[in-house]
């Protein structure tokens, strides 16, 4: 991080023969090199060759300019409450012919936010410095890059130091090591070998990432999802004019709603109930109408379905029968011999006993309290207690009517 | 007595010519100096000023001035005023002032031609070998050759090269 001087002797590096050669393109010159530039005067005094000799020197600026924010992937998660966070990332790339430092802020955008109140966005660092030079010459390698030096040996050469990522012409490499010359010249080493080695006057320029995290807001309608976008922008504290705005990033956060439906149908008699009725498995199910006499099985179908596109956890239904009027069937023989079966949306049941035996069903017969954790997928040991969004899972047990 | 006298006088003479003809030389001092102009205002008039560059912004032009004076009390012959156009810098096409014979160099100071003549050779997209003609961007150094520089003759030279 330093700001110093970087002296060229123009003339002995020609004699050395490190300039450019004749047909190459003429570089552009990193901020802070000092160019020094020899004349020389030779003449016959008549008893010889003599020479006279003068030098002068001038520093190359730093000049401005906006950076390359490129937005990362936008980002989707399950909304969790107001303070559900996201991670955004932007990257930043110099442009600038040297070291500059950049305010970094972020915004969302006011007219994206959907089905949320205030959302929060909130970049990790206020600026950033990055690190910029020049390629001094053709004779840089893939994996060495020959910048000129910065006029302190300190192992940093214009602001790019070992493990920066650097952007190279059209590749981003790592920083191995920077080999930091006072003056002449610096090499820059890299992690791995460039596709191409560049020319003279190739921008070096730093990348960095930035990090924006988000929080949700408050859910305007559980069971629809938020969706707000956002920006950050760049600015050059050097000159406040080069500012760089990204393009927008959207978050997402899935919302999820559960509703929970009761139906049931008459085993034994096969009554008809009012419309509308459900299907499960060829058997249709009422919520009314269904009428029984003393000794009939019903057959209960709960029917728990989350609507939005997020999952809903730690679900479970707790159905409390009227124990003084129907008994719970704890083997049917459609049920495997079980009490209860379970179908996670699949049309692949399962089935689970009353017992409290660490399947997903337990009935507790002192208070008629049948509990069902629910589980977004059978195939999987365990109940999770998830419903997925747009999911629907069916649970179906029988009782019978008491005779008195 | 008197002619053994005179010869004694004129062999003093003669020791004392010798090394006074040996001392008289030309003694050419040089500076080199770099400006850059400026346009500032003036009684409500702008006026395009010229002031020593310190410090410059790539896109700006840099003037280069090589300054000559030969302090000594002889000519100096077969005088050569050579400087490196600056890395990252390109020559300003006819920014040189004219003195003696002006040349150009593309190969770091090798050879010096005219810019008519300053070629190389390239490769086409076809394989095909080219002549080009060097652009002022690709000059390398820049060269006067003067004849003489008389005893107590100043003079300069001058060019200006555009910073990338």
């Amino acid at each position: 991080m330093k700001n110093s001087s970087i002296r060229f002797i123009v003339g002995l590096l020609l004699v050395i023969g490190l300039v450019a050669v004749a047909g190459n393109a003429l570089a552009n010159v990193a901020a802070n090199t000092a160019i020094i530039n020899q004349a020389t005067l030779s003449y016959d005094d008549g008893d010889g060759l003599k020479e006279a000799i003068a030098y002068v020197e001038v520093t190359v600026l730093l000049v401005p300019n906006a950076p390359i924010v490129d937005p990362g992937p936008d980002q989707e998660t399950y909304y969790n409450g107001p303070n559900t966070e996201l991670t955004n990332s932007f990257y930043v790339t110099a442009t600038a012919n040297g070291p500059d430092y950049y305010d970094v802020t972020t915004q969302i955008i006011a007219s994206s936010i959907d089905n949320t109140t205030n959302p929060t966005a909130t970049v990790d660092v206020a600026s950033i410095y990055l690190g910029a030079t020049l390629t001094f010459d053709d004779s840089s390698t893939t994996t060495s890059i020959v910048v000129p030096a910065d006029g302190v040996a300190d192992d940093e050469v214009n602001g790019i130091e070992e493990g920066d990522i650097v952007v190279i012409g059209n590749e981003t490499i790592e920083v191995a090591s920077v080999d930091d010359n006072a003056s002449g010249t610096s090499t820059i080493y890299l992690v791995t070998a460039l596709d191409t080695a560049p020319d003279a006057g190739v921008l070096v320029a730093e990348k960095q990432t930035v990090t924006v995290t988000v929080t949700a807001g408050t859910i305007a309608t559980i069971g629809t999802d938020i969706t707000f976008e956002k920006t950050l922008t760049v600015t050059s504290q050097e000159d406040g004019d080069e500012s760089t705005t990204s393009d927008p990033v959207q978050d997402t956060y899935l919302s999820g709603k559960a509703t929970l439906g009761k139906y049931v149908r008459n085993v034994t008699s096969g009554v008809v109930g009012d419309a509308p009725q459900t299907t499960y498995d060829g058997e249709e199910f009422y919520q009314s109408g269904v009428t029984a006499e003393p000794g009939d099985i019903l057959e209960y179908m709960l029917v728990a379905r989350n609507s939005g596109s997020g999952p809903v956890d730690t679900a479970e239904v707790n159905d409390v029968l009227p124990i003084d009027f129907v008994s719970l069937l704890t083997s049917v023989a459609d049920y495997a011999n079980n009490a209860v079966l379970y179908d996670d949306g699949t049309n692949t049941p399962v089935t689970y006993t009353a017992a409290a035996n660490g399947d997903a069903a337990t009935y507790v017969s002192a208070t008629g309290t049948l509990t069902v954790v629910i589980d977004s997928d059978t195939t999987v040991a365990g109940a999770d207690g998830i419903i997925d969004g747009d999911q629907t899972v069916f649970i179906l047990y029988r009782v019978q009517l008491n005779n008195d | 007595m008197n002619r053994m006298k005179s010869r004694v006088a004129l062999l003093l003479a003669l020791i004392l010519l010798v090394p006074l003809a040996a001392w008289a030389a030309p003694n050419i001092k040089l500076t080199l100096a770099v400006e850059k102009e400026v346009t500032v205002e003036e009684n409500g008039q702008q006026v395009v000023k010229r002031i020593e560059a310190t410090e410059v912004t790539p896109g700006e032009t840099l003037i280069y001035t090589i300054k000559f004076d030969n302090q000594g009390d002889e000519k100096a012959t077969n005088v050569a005023i050579v400087d490196p156009i600056p890395t990252g810098a390109g020559y300003v096409a006819g920014s040189a002032t004219a003195a003696g014979e002006l040349t150009f160099s593309i190969d770091n100071g090798q050879s010096y031609k005219r810019p008519s003549l300053l070629t190389y050779e390239v490769t086409n997209t076809i394989g095909v070998k080219e002549q080009k003609i060097a652009t002022p961007e690709e000059y390398t150094h820049i060269r006067w050759l003067i004849p003489e520089i008389a005893a107590g003759e100043k003079g300069a030279v001058s060019f200006r090269v555009l910073m990338k």
